[in-house]
């Protein structure tokens, strides 16, 4: 990327937003973008005498978390306080955990097969959001209270790919096991990262600094990039790096600092009293284990291993979880993978699915069914898939509405080749001269006729047999 | 004294008080004695103690996700010295 | 009965009075008024509600309509001015909260009005719960029930002084290291600081939350009894409250003392034997053994050191709780700056009292870098090793008993001038929620001026049952007293 002579040394934490329907420490929904301050409660904006209760979700999304990154979980589980003024913050203190975090240790190993080690997943509150007006700052505590994972690496990382490549397995891990939604425009995944460089090979670390504000996977790659070289450029005119925490703005591509290391605040952590200490009972721990949803590695092993499904589909389908969710549950219903994977990819995904799929599973895999069964013809049962996208009536029902079921028998063919005969006498006297043209003619009114439900090959005998005949 | 007028200083930006010049010695004066007489926990001989007669909840305790009515926005902001469009309102704030 | 006897009836007596329909609920709301009236410039109450009236009304009601009413049905009861009634300023007695009105009621306070209370007022007390005489209050001092000269006692000073004044039936207070024991030791009063998690915290403002409770302040032990029952309970608003089960105290309240394994701890008591009440102690544990309980002298090594742990971790915690009130939500802002650095400052500044501003420097000492662990963290080991002790002995004895406090109430003025003179009158009482245990203080006559004296007696996690029957045998049986 830049400078050969250097090794970069990132640490990354990443904050995500939990999906659980209510806040961390008191029944108030989790919900974005409502009216300032009106999805709030005295725990919220931390009321004298309000007192948080913890949310047995978000203990066990954090746990959950914890299990899709291969961590340890602990046996005990602390909340601290972290104390400091900001407006932001209601209490004057985040709930949160440092001794004891619920989830210690973990990796994810990316492609090349290098290990990034995770040094812990806690779990503790989001803050509120300030608005900035031309003179004074507004508070909304609406997002006070959501729960938060933080995960924070080891410094383990070398590059900016490498840190992409780590964030994007990460997300899928927590969106694959339904931990969180991860929508980094909503704020429901946000990423610091902490860079450091050293002289080739040097095992001792230099100064880091910390960048906050990155709010995209895209800003992450370039702040770390625009770091690493300014750091690099520092180092070689000779100036020192200053321990700092800087900010990183996107539109002009820069950061700045924002406060020194002599700024920082001494947050006092204390274990918080009014929660007491959780025992995390290894029964919870394998029984969130056992109802693990497969994560998208696990499904890309099977899609390909078992389904035999090829590389280009699979990357497909686990491009979304809700694609992939569906698709499994497709298969859980009827088990023909590749039928089912050509069905979503060439007919499901031409609809806007990033919300939902437009059809249920059950009605979905009945049409496929019933064009696998021959009781409708392929090209029917596509026209079937939209109309029952548009309706989301009764499949069955439709089908007969359209006439495409039932058979069709020998003698209602021969009745209708009859009268296409007796009516078409320019095509009947040309069939000596082009007797193919004349008969694809005939069965395709046939078809037409029957809505193509007609066995073809039985329409052509006895089209041939009646022209002979005459 | 122990603990001198720039510690005394540090505590106080810690809880965000502030004393005029005079006050700080007679606060400086009470503050020792508290302090001192906090001082036998810190030289006290106990040995690791166990967990014993701690209480600790177990997990199927915790409340359950189940969303409950939210306060009126008039209420949450009812008693706030300066608010605008239901918001708290402070000085604008520099990061 | 006349009127002058009808305000000294406890719980009891007073609900058969209403029930019967002998009085209405208001006519004994004004017995109350004009006693809160009579004994105003004992600075006890800061508010009487105005609405007090037309509740007594509604609740005459539905007793003259026969609508079934609850157990508390027509009755007045004060409230510290630390716990949340919706639409009543709460102000903690603090200039900071001087204007903040609850938008919520507190568990403990609804629960009284579910049973039908009248709540006719707020009581006075020291600000933010911090002090033992009542003196810390930013609206003035509350005076002794028995005398102008001696403090009340704090920091529920007022709620002990309008029970002990017969303002009302019985109070709530809150005791974080004894502030409903010792008021209702100085007033003559039963005050009780429950196990730890029986009673709601939500809605009573934090001072030091794993040590503080709400604690009945009641005229005599039964009535203490009948109120701690509909207190106490689990609640889903403070995930700190206990899921046992509430007994009918009352009746589970057994006679007498015999067969009781009691016991004294040798270490406190030494620190007593100089004091001239001493001996009144003495009597009365000569006065359990010739009742037919065993008492020992037992060994608690360390004890002594629960006064500065319980220092250390209540402004720990003060310090963190009290960050909320920063002149942007509730509080009073006092600012000249349009820096909101200087509005925190500023606003905390000119909103807290000295003993608060203390404390919560205390606070932020013992939890900065570089003296957290000396300080909190061997507090907290301290804390589990005398806790641990304390259950230890409550395998082995029914209940521990010790003073209250060194004596009789102080005169106001004697102790104000020095914090750490004021925080050695909290020896006996930090010990109960250092451990979490239950305690209460019984009235055992008088001391030298004349001035009423408590017995304190503690006993294991959730067993106030027999902390009661112990506590009723002496204001049943105990005569003594160097008083009289």
């Amino acid at each position: 990327m830049t400078n050969s002579n250097y090794d970069i040394v990132i640490g990354l934490e990443i904050h995500a937003e939990l999906n659980t329907k209510t806040k961390v420490f008191c029944g108030c929904q989790n919900k974005f973008g409502q009216e300032p301050n009106s999805n709030c409660c005295p725990v919220c904006v931390g009321m004298p005498g309000a007192l948080p209760v913890l949310n047995k979700e978000a203990l066990k999304l954090a746990i959950k978390a914890g299990l899709a990154c291969d961590c340890k979980i602990n046996d005990y589980a602390v909340f601290e306080r972290k104390n400091y003024f900001y407006p932001d913050l209601s209490k004057a203190y985040q709930i949160s955990q440092l001794v004891k975090p619920i989830c210690i240790g973990g990796f994810i190993e990316l492609e090349s097969g290098k290990k990034i080690r995770l040094n812990r997943i806690h779990l503790e509150e989001d803050a509120g959001k300030l608005t900035h007006q031309l003179n004074d700052t507004h508070i909304d505590y609406n997002r006070g209270g959501v729960p938060l994972i933080e995960c924070v690496t080891e410094p383990d990382i070398s590059s900016a790919d490498e840190a992409l490549e780590f964030l994007q397995k990460l997300r899928n891990r927590f969106i694959f096991a339904d931990i969180a939604h991860c929508k980094m425009e909503q704020g429901g995944m946000r990423c610091d990262v902490n860079l450091s460089i050293k002289p080739k090979g040097s095992t001792v670390f230099g100064t880091r600094t910390e960048m906050k504000n990155l709010n995209s996977f895209k800003s992450v790659a370039h702040a770390i990039e625009y770091e690493a070289k300014r750091q690099i450029e520092e180092i070689e005119k000779g100036n020192k790096i200053i321990q700092e925490t800087r900010k990183w703005d996107d539109d002009s591509g820069i950061s700045s600092s924002m406060r020194s290391k002599e700024d920082s605040q001494d947050y006092r952590y204390f274990p918080d009293p009014d929660l007491l200490t959780i025992e995390v009972e290894p029964s919870v721990v394998e029984s969130i284990r056992s109802n693990m949803p497969l994560l998208q590695e696990q499904r890309i092993q099977i899609y390909s291993e078992e389904y035999n499904l090829p590389t280009s589909d699979i990357n497909i389908l686990v491009n979304s979880k809700l694609v992939s969710d569906y698709f499994d549950n497709a298969v859980k219903l009827l088990n023909e993978p590749k039928e089912i994977a050509n069905w979503i990819i060439t007919e499901l995904l031409k609809q806007d699915v990033s919300e939902k799929m437009p059809i249920s599973e059950q009605k979905f895999t009945q049409i496929i069914n019933l064009s696998l069964t021959k009781k409708i013809t392929r090209s029917n049962a596509k026209i079937l898939l939209e109309n029952i996208i548009q309706t989301n009536a009764d499949v069955m029902e439709t089908a007969k509405q359209l006439e495409m079921l039932g058979d069709i028998s020998k003698e209602d063919i021969e009745s209708i080749v009859i009268n296409l005969i007796s009516e078409n006498e320019k095509a009947v006297a040309d069939y000596e001269k082009t007797p193919d043209k004349v008969v694809q003619f005939f069965i395709g009114n046939v078809m037409k006729q029957t809505k193509g439900r007609a066995n073809a090959a039985m329409a052509r005998d006895i089209i041939i047999a009646k022209l002979q005949n005459k | 004294m122990k603990i001198d007028f720039e510690e005394i200083k540090r505590l106080e930006k810690l809880s965000a008080l502030s004393s005029s010049e005079e006050k700080l010695k007679s606060l400086a004066e009470d503050f020792n004695k508290i302090a001192e007489f906090v001082e036998q926990v810190k030289n006290a001989d106990i040995e690791q103690t166990d967990i014993g007669y701690q209480r600790v909840l177990k997990i199927d305790e915790l409340r359950a996700d189940e969303v409950v009515p939210s306060m009126p926005q008039s209420e949450i902001v009812s008693n706030a010295p300066e608010k605008e469009d239901g918001c708290f309102v402070v000085p604008k704030v520099v990061e | 009965m006349e009127d002058k006897e009808i305000v000294k009836l406890g719980i009891l007596e007073t609900l058969e009075l209403i029930k019967s329909q002998t009085i209405t609920s208001e006519y004994l709301t004004r017995l109350y008024l004009s006693q809160i009236e009579k004994y105003n410039y004992k600075n006890a109450l800061l508010e009487v509600f105005d609405d007090a009236i037309t509740r007594a009304k509604e609740i005459d009601e539905k007793i003259k309509s026969g609508q079934k009413v609850g157990k508390l049905a027509g009755l007045c009861f004060v409230i510290k001015d630390n716990m949340l009634y919706k639409g009543k300023k709460a102000t903690c007695a603090s200039k900071f909260l001087e204007n903040f009105v609850s938008p919520y009621t507190a568990t403990a306070v609804q629960k009284l009005l579910d049973e039908d209370a009248v709540i006719i007022g707020r009581a006075n007390m020291d600000e933010f719960a911090m002090g033992g005489s009542n003196e810390n209050s930013a609206y003035g001092n509350c005076k002794n029930a028995f005398s102008d000269e001696h403090v009340s006692g704090g920091s529920s000073g007022g709620s002990a002084v309008a029970v002990a004044c017969n303002m009302c039936v019985a109070s709530l207070g809150s005791d974080t290291g004894g502030s409903v024991r010792q008021p209702s030791s100085f007033n003559g009063v039963c005050g009780v600081k429950p196990t730890y998690g029986r009673i709601s915290r939500f809605g009573i403002v934090a001072f030091a939350s794993s040590l503080e409770q709400v604690g009945p302040i009641t005229k005599n032990v039964k009535d203490n009894a009948y109120l701690l029952e509909i207190l106490a309970g689990f609640d889903i608003h403070d995930q700190t409250t206990r899921r046992e089960e509430v007994p009918n105290y009352l009746d589970s309240m057994s006679n007498g003392v015999k067969g009781m394994k009691l016991c004294y701890c040798k270490q406190l008591i030494e620190k007593y034997k100089d004091s001239k009440y001493y001996s009144k102690f003495y009597d009365v544990i000569n006065f359990f053994v010739e009742n037919g309980a065993t008492v020992d002298e037992i060994d608690i090594k360390n004890i002594e050191l629960a006064l500065p742990t319980y220092y250390i971790i209540a402004t720990a915690e003060a310090t963190s709780n009290l960050g909320r009130f920063d002149g942007v939500k509730y509080t009073t802002r006092t600012c000249s700056s349009s820096d909101i650095k200087k509005l925190y400052v500023e606003s905390r500044t000119a909103g807290f009292g000295d003993e608060v501003k203390r404390r919560i420097m205390l606070g932020n000492y013992v939890l900065s870098s570089g003296y957290f662990d000396a300080y909190y963290n061997k507090a907290k080991k301290v804390q589990q090793y005398i806790s641990n002790s304390l259950n230890k002995v409550f395998d082995d004895y029914d209940a521990m008993i010790m003073p209250v406090a060194y004596g009789e109430a102080f005169k106001i003025g004697e102790k104000s001038k020095d914090p750490v003179s004021m925080y050695l009158e909290d020896m006996f009482t930090v010990i109960a929620n250092i451990a979490g245990v239950p305690a209460m203080s019984v009235p055992y006559g008088f001391g030298v001026n004349n001035l009423p004296l408590g017995l304190q007696i503690l006993t294991k996690n959730l067993c106030e049952s027999k902390m009661y029957t112990i506590a009723n045998f002496v204001e049943e049986n105990y005569k003594g007293g160097m008083h009289d």
